[in-house]
């Protein structure tokens, strides 16, 4: 009787929990574990079952933001069993996919719907034109969502990760929310903000506030001129120095070591940042 | 059909009501049939400025009231030939108008002019709802500041939803004060703002005498900022003039002026 009490107790206390869906398997991860104990685990539970899982895709989803440095280990065992990470999620309702409202599934699946208000007049919601065109799949792909189940899946894998674009300048007053990572061409201007749940790469000149992975927050802020008011990434909050001298140099904004980074873009990602793969 | 183009900043007292007044008398100047409309109601003073104030018996509420028709409202300047003006309410509020009453205005003088110069008042409102109601084109002007620059950014992406072609003019330029540093270039004002140019109007106490006199300083005739004037109300015509001609159509007049040169 005690032993399987016991035996319940662990099951409960694991920090994982693999899950079927239509389209592969995702593990659900509690993010307050540390990376070894999950992969440990991922093991324990693949090796129950070794051949069934053999090959597949598998989607990690985090309770919370990811512990550090967390793909290495999970990928080493994935890699051993063949399976293949085609996303990695923050915080989603899937856990008790029943429960879930329509809007939080909009939420997971990138389709939140792009909020371009410019306060709170009735002229602002129809703001730039030039938003717009890029957004409108997204709010077309809104009504097709309610159906529960597969959409889920959809979402999980690389599309929902897929970039936008929006053709600047984001002027003043616009706010640019969008799911995924979020190109833009052109400047974004003092007083604009950019979300976007992934990266956010600005062709121009970031002099607004841009906020990246408000989900996760694993994600960079990259610009050719960054002289941003105020740069999120994640749940951390940099404030604009003081110096005068405009950048010259393309530059990127990262999360590390709970601050924000700031350095030179040199062509790649400064080392131990890790987004999604593809 | 006549075109019709609003003169807006988002900021107030950049300049807004003096470059309208300045633009259509330049259009007038040109050849063109011109009216001005203020739409600026509850704190009309584009009448003040073209020197018209004393000669207002309806203005445009009375219109879209019904009070009297579209024809006697519209004021004629008796200075030069093809400029009117239909003056702003002084009584009324800004909520006393909507847009379809301002667009259906609008269209009915596009009919009679060839240029419908819409004053918008300061704020993006309903009053800025109003006067962008009608328009085909829209002129954003600012001044050399970051204020006004952060208050003309806001309403270009607000026009720019509106599908409302828009262009700039930066106003109050000092030369003197750019070259010690001090000032904002043009080049910086459009650097931010990443519209087209359409003139850079310098500061110039010109503009303030001729403002107090009632007479626009395109009226008056010389004077940087009157020269800066023209070459916008050319642009906005559809000519091409660079910034170069513009000096040379300053000297030219100069000489002409003083008798040297024979008249253009």
């Amino acid at each position: 009787m005690s032993e399987i009490s016991a035996a319940q107790q662990t099951e409960s206390e694991s920090p994982i929990c693999l899950k079927g869906t239509t389209q592969g398997f995702e593990i659900l991860i509690e993010s307050t574990a540390s990376a070894e104990v999950i992969a440990s685990e991922i093991e324990a539970k693949l090796d129950e079952a070794p051949g069934f899982f053999k090959g597949g895709d598998v989607i990690l989803r985090f309770d919370d933001a990811p512990p550090r440095g967390y793909l290495g280990p999970i990928e080493e065992v994935t890699d051993r069993y063949e399976l293949r990470i085609v996303g990695v999620q923050g915080p989603g309702p899937s856990k008790t996919a029943e429960a879930q409202s329509v809007h939080d599934l909009f939420n997971e699946m990138g389709l939140v719907e792009p909020v371009m208000a410019t306060g709170s007049e009735p002229i602002g919601p129809d703001v730039s034109a030039l938003a717009m065109e890029a957004e409108r799949p997204v709010a077309k792909a809104k009504p097709v969502a309610p159906q529960a189940a597969p959409p889920v899946a959809e979402a999980s894998n690389s599309e929902a990760l897929a970039p936008k674009m929006i053709v600047g300048p984001v002027r003043s007053g616009c706010i640019l929310e969008v799911a995924g990572h979020l190109i833009i061409l052109g400047d974004v201007n003092p007083g604009a903000e950019v979300r976007a749940t992934g990266s956010i790469v600005v062709l121009g000149r970031l002099r607004g506030i841009a906020h990246a992975g408000c989900e996760t927050g694993s994600s960079f802020i990259l610009a050719l001129q960054l002289e941003p008011q105020q740069l999120r990434i994640g749940s951390l909050v940099a404030r604009a120095g003081d110096a005068d001298a405009a950048p010259e140099r393309a530059e990127i904004a990262y999360a590390k070591d709970g601050a924000i980074m700031v350095d030179n873009y040199k062509g790649r990602l400064p080392f131990g940042i890790a987004t999604a793969k593809f | 059909m006549g075109k019709a183009i609003v003169i807006t900043s988002g900021k107030g007292g950049v300049g807004k009501t003096t470059s309208t007044a300045n633009i259509g008398a330049a259009l007038a100047q040109q050849g063109h049939s011109v009216v001005l409309v203020d739409a600026d109601i509850g704190l009309r003073n584009l009448d003040v400025v073209m020197g018209l104030e004393n000669r207002i018996v309806f203005h445009l509420i009375d219109v879209l009231k019904g009070k009297c028709s579209l024809q006697k409202a519209v004021i004629k300047d008796r200075r030069i030939d093809g400029l009117y003006l239909l003056p702003s309410s002084q009584v009324d509020e800004k909520d006393a108008v909507n847009e379809e009453q301002m667009l259906h205005l609008v269209t009915q003088l596009k009919k009679s002019y060839d240029y419908v110069i819409i004053d918008c008042p300061a704020g993006i409102e309903q009053g800025f709802r109003n006067a962008i109601a009608g328009a085909d084109e829209a002129v954003v002007v600012a001044t050399p500041e970051v204020s006004s620059i952060r208050d003309a950014d806001r309403v270009a992406g607000l026009l720019a939803a509106k599908d409302i072609p828009t262009r700039l003019i930066v106003n109050r330029i000092s030369a003197a004060m750019v070259k010690k540093g001090d000032m904002l270039s043009k080049e910086d004002v459009i650097d931010i703002l990443a519209l087209d140019l359409l003139g850079a109007v310098p500061l110039d106490d010109a503009i303030i005498a001729s403002t107090n006199k009632g007479v626009p300083a395109t009226l008056e005739g010389i004077s940087p900022a009157a020269i800066a004037y023209e070459v916008v109300a050319r642009r906005l015509n559809g000519e091409v003039v660079d910034d170069a001609a513009s000096n040379v159509g300053f000297f030219a007049r100069i000489g002409r002026a003083i008798g040297l040169s024979p008249a253009a």
